[in-house]
């Protein structure tokens, strides 16, 4: 059995090994400047003729900067106060020379900033702010009129609303807004004045202007590709070349196009690198749908084929263990139901300190996730056959091997295969969540296109798995067709 | 003395089920080639009586002896497949046919397909099962037939001692009447030692050579069927065969 899992996992290409042609792997977090970013960093190595794999899509700064230690990445964009506070556990406003030697003893280095500083920012209504004549922070203090709608957690954090009252002494009435609804009402005049990032595309869809932070309140997030420290020192200066190019505007209007034109990221990404001569391509030589599709579907079914092989042996086998011992069974039923009521994508988090990220933890908490329906049904199964059958199987001289072969399991069996039913379906959903770590499948459309706000992307990912699902269905009510009399079928 | 090998002995075999003593110190001694009725009420423990002979129970004291040997974990295996065994239920497996359940035994324990064919035919004629019905799920039978097929199962193997649990009260009073008519030809054809349970004095009678008459877990009389219905050792005993013909 463990020789059996041993070779299985040896077949799956958990972790890039460091070879000297092995391609760079570029990883990003899942919203849309960050996969902007990466895609920018992957084209601009592939045209220069380094193999590129992309590696997209990351659930939040500690997923993927685990997959950056554990060198299931080389590179992935970041900023400077995020590194500082997040990674370092340090000040935001901590000095790029800390943050280099933080990151150093990590086997980490992060290359020069690409210039723009993505940070908080308040902005008002591009007509407001030219009638009333505003252009920096401390401006505002001279209209205390002014409504603002700022996001809940900008006025309650400390380094948001009320140090910068304090800051700059201003005096508004406030109200607290959802973030995605607040540039609406400064559209429809219910606010003038909210808190937004520096390179929202959005900002550009409304129409609103930034106003300066005069005094330097806001804290720095420079944007940075942070790589690993062995990654090839060829890559590194040619990653250097895109150091300053991108200002605050630039990556406003490059995240605009995707979010608000709906340009494919590998297009919007190909026209900046031509447009500051750093490539010579129109576009990207991006993978068409179907080959994407085709790779996704691959990848999901590779995972949960896996979880779910494993998941029928090790269910199935402690099941046959423990079917006998009413409190043994009831252990390992109390056991896999525990497991199964973590959330699933908590289940996936907490495997990234134990595993690190990619397929190996998305394998085994689907495994985790399969083991309580093939649990519970196998041995509910074989513990609730008529014990006539057992009886007279026993008094028949069988050995215990061949009651079970030929007596318990046949009876079982119908049972045992609605749990693996039950079990191939909801890890075909619940594999959509393993992209969050980035183990690839379905669920990477579905994450990307969540982030890009793109419907057509989750589609991509959404109505494959759907298919999928209802597929597996069908499959397993023919399989239970093929495998057991239809008495049996109908008398479960 | 002549000493003739008892198939089945009981010495001061006491077994409780949970709080409740099932035997109580049963000695017993039932012969070689004999038909013997258990008889006893619901809950007087022959049921319980039959399945230590098996070992499908273990006494908590005494000692069984069977076909001369004490079960144990060695030569239990061995040992059943030496025992028929039909119950009330019958326990036909579902999801085998009529001629796998009867010959389930003999194939996993490497006879040959001719020779089971040959023995399975013989016995489904005898107890009047056609072939037409060879390859019918247990529940496209009627009870009857289901009953037959689980003597057939248990004589399969040709055993030395068969084993019955009340296996003709699940059919109607009419099927029941053939088949104790029929029961009496296949013992007639296929010799066995045989031990049956019943609670209905009428059949026992009709079928079995020898008593043994239960009663809370007690063993009030044994014997032949005229020495104890001559000389009935209790009320109860005497009771019993009141109103037998």
């Amino acid at each position: 059995m463990k020789k059996l899992l041993g070779s299985v996992l040896a077949c799956i290409p958990l972790t890039q090994a460091v070879a000297a042609d092995a391609p760079i792997i570029i990883g990003s977090k899942n919203f849309t400047e960050s996969y902007l970013l990466a895609e920018m960093m992957a084209q601009l190595l592939e045209t220069r003729g380094v193999p590129v794999q992309r590696q997209f899509g990351f659930g939040g700064t500690k997923v993927s900067f685990e997959a950056l230690v554990n060198g299931e990445i080389d590179a992935y964009p970041e900023y400077s106060g995020t590194i500082a506070q997040v990674i370092l556990d340090g000040d935001s406003d901590m000095s790029t020379a800390d943050i280099r030697a933080g990151l150093e003893t990590m086997g980490l280095e992060i290359l020069a900033p690409l210039g723009f500083n993505n940070t908080y920012a308040v902005a008002v209504a591009a007509d407001v702010a030219e009638a009333r004549q505003l252009e920096k922070i401390s401006d505002l203090s001279l209209h205390p009129d002014l409504r603002g709608g700022f996001s809940h957690e900008f006025r309650n954090r400390q380094d948001g609303w009320p140090g910068l009252v304090e800051s700059y002494g201003l005096n508004l009435n406030t109200s607290g807004i959802e973030h995605g609804l607040a540039y609406q009402a400064i559209a429809e005049r219910k606010i003038d004045v909210t808190d937004a990032y520096s390179t929202d595309g959005e900002l550009t869809r409304y129409n609103l202007v930034l106003l300066d932070d005069n005094k330097n309140y806001f804290p720095s997030y420079l944007a940075v590709p942070l790589v690993r420290r062995q990654l090839d020192l060829s890559a590194k200066i040619i990653l250097n070349s895109m150091a300053g190019r991108l200002t605050d505007a630039r990556m406003r209007e490059l995240n605009a196009a995707v979010v608000i034109d709906k340009l494919p990221i590998a297009a919007v990404a190909a026209r900046f690198l031509q447009s500051e001569g750093l490539s010579d391509k129109r576009s990207s030589t991006d993978d068409g749908m179907w080959t994407q599709l085709r790779r996704n579907t691959l990848r999901h079914l590779q995972l949960t084929i896996i979880a779910l092989v494993m998941a029928c042996l090790a269910g199935t086998g402690l099941s046959l263990a423990v079917y006998r011992s009413g409190r043994a069974a009831g252990l390992v039923l109390y056991l896999a139901g525990l497991i199964q009521t973590v959330p699933s994508i908590a289940l996936l988090a907490l495997m990234i300190p134990l595993l690190g990220v990619g397929m190996l933890p998305a394998i085994v908490a689907l495994f985790l996730y399969s083991l309580l329906p093939i649990l519970r049904n196998a041995i509910t199964a074989l513990t609730t056959i008529d014990p006539v059958y057992r009886r007279v199987a026993e008094a028949m001289g069988l050995t215990r091997r061949q009651q079970l072969r030929y007596v318990l399991m046949p009876l079982a069996y119908p049972h045992i295969l609605a749990g693996i039913r039950t079990a191939a379906v909801i890890s075909i959903g619940t594999a959509t969540l393993a992209a969050f770590i980035g183990a690839g499948g379905l669920g990477e459309p579905i994450v990307t296109g969540l982030a890009l706000n793109n419907t057509s992307l989750i589609l991509q990912g959404a109505i494959p798995a759907a298919l999928l699902a209802v597929a597996t269905e069908i499959a397993f009510s023919g399989l239970e067709r093929q495998m057991i009399p239809r008495h049996i079928r109908q008398s479960q | 003395m002549a000493v003739t090998l008892a198939a089945v002995r009981f010495s001061s075999v006491c077994k409780n089920l949970g709080d409740v003593r099932v035997l109580d110190h049963v000695d017993l001694e039932i012969p070689m080639g004999t038909v013997t009725a258990i008889l006893g009420e619901s809950g007087s423990g022959k049921s319980t009586l039959l399945n230590h002979i098996n070992g499908l129970l273990v006494p908590d004291k005494g000692q069984v002896e069977v076909l001369g040997s004490e079960l144990n974990a060695n030569n239990m295996q061995a040992m059943r497949r030496r025992m028929g065994y039909a119950v009330q239920a019958v326990g036909l497996f579902p999801h085998l046919r009529l001629y796998e359940n009867i010959t389930l035994a003999a194939t996993l324990f490497g006879g040959s397909a001719q020779a089971t064919r040959d023995r399975a035919r013989r016995l489904m004629g005898l107890l009047k099962l056609g072939d037409e019905l060879e390859n019918r799920y247990p529940h496209e039978l009627s009870g009857g037939q289901q009953q037959r097929a689980g003597l057939a199962r248990a004589l399969m193997l040709q055993p030395d001692l068969l084993l019955l649990d009340e296996p003709f009260s699940g059919v109607d009073p009419i099927a029941r009447v053939n088949l104790h008519a029929e029961f009496r030809n296949l013992l007639a054809a296929e010799p066995a030692t045989t031990i049956l349970v019943t609670h209905d004095v009428q059949e026992a009678v009709k079928l079995a050579s020898q008593f043994v008459i239960l009663q809370s877990g007690q063993v009030l009389q044994q014997g032949s069927a005229d020495s104890v219905r001559s000389s009935p050792a209790t009320e109860f005993v005497a009771q019993l065969f009141q109103d037998v013909s």
